[in-house]
């Protein structure tokens, strides 16, 4: 299946509005489960080595790490990207930015480089920001229309491209 | 950068050609569905097990014991029903099989020798017994 058949099979199931808010819901509650599991792998530290860091206890981090929790805070999403010494975001989206995240997703992007990491080898640096940004060809453009043009409507199965030109030239 | 493991879905060719997992994923309600999804999403972009960076135990997937060891289920609860996808991973391939509940006790709608038939015609014979998994 290629990833235009995968995003196609994504966005119809989002029609359903019912269904698309419990995707926002799991990707939240799944995705951070399993980003704070391989960081923590990814640095090789023990639940209990992590806990110490925080300030915490060693049965929160399991808690975290378990996507039947579903009560992250900010702030403790903060203290943990601290903890990482990775950055975080925090952004309101377009189901489609939201669907590129999902298609996109790899080792780099599910447990990211710290900071230390990415400063020792700066080519790595491009390449992790590159791949973390879905839509960064939106970052490289001059002008609206370079953007729109960019856009590939195959990739949208809404009336997206037309949206996001109505709503840029609002 | 290609996907770490490719997720199948059983199809019934034996009787209606139904995707199986697909049809009982939009029965089991819209969290469940959700749920078992992006798991799926992040597993497929996930280190395989035994790796220093794998998801592939618990709290995101569980082995299965005694007469069904060499399986996996996934978890989702909803009012206080565990619903439970079941598969198996073999290489870099997930054969998703069928389904199980637990409420109380621990169920499933095929035995464990139907399942390890299914794992076979979908190795066997791809093109009639599987599709990469579908996420309507």
């Amino acid at each position: 299946m290629t990833i235009d058949n995968k995003r196609e099979q994504i966005w119809e199931s989002l029609r359903d509005p019912e269904y698309r808010h419990q995707f926002v819901e799991e990707e939240i509650n799944v995705g951070i489960a399993f980003q704070i599991r391989s960081l923590r792998n990814r640095q090789d530290l023990k639940q209990v080595e992590l806990a110490d860091r925080l300030g915490g206890k060693q049965s929160l981090v399991s808690s975290w790490e378990n996507p039947d929790y579903g009560r992250y805070n900010l702030g403790t999403l903060k203290d943990l990207a601290k903890a990482f010494d990775v950055g975080l975001l925090v952004r309101f989206v377009p189901f489609s930015t939201l669907v590129d995240w999902a298609l996109n997703l790899t080792s780099d992007t599910i447990a990211p480089p710290s900071f230390n990491e990415e400063d020792k080898y700066p080519i790595a640096t491009s390449a992790a920001s590159a791949s973390f940004n879905p839509v960064k060809d939106v970052n490289v453009t001059n002008s609206v229309d370079d953007f729109i043009s960019k856009m590939d409507p195959a990739k949208f199965p809404s009336t997206a491209s037309i949206n996001a030109k109505e709503a840029i030239y609002a | 950068m290609g996907k770490e493991f490719t997720f199948y879905d059983y199809i019934d060719a034996d009787r209606d050609g139904t995707n199986v997992i697909k049809s009982w994923l939009n029965g089991a309600g819209k969290p469940a569905k959700a749920r078992f999804n992006r798991v799926i999403g992040w597993l497929e972009n996930s280190s395989p097990a035994g790796s220093q960076e794998s998801v592939w135990r618990a709290p995101y997937v569980w082995p299965l014991h005694e007469e069904w060891k060499g399986f996996i289920e996934i978890r989702k609860e909803v009012d206080r029903v565990q619903y439970r996808l079941i598969g198996k991973v073999e290489n870099r391939n997930v054969f998703l099989v069928t389904w199980g509940y637990h409420k109380g006790v621990w169920k499933t709608d095929i035995t464990h020798q139907t399942a390890k038939e299914r794992i076979a015609k979908m190795n066997n014979n791809p093109e009639r017994y599987r599709t990469e998994h579908d996420y309507r």
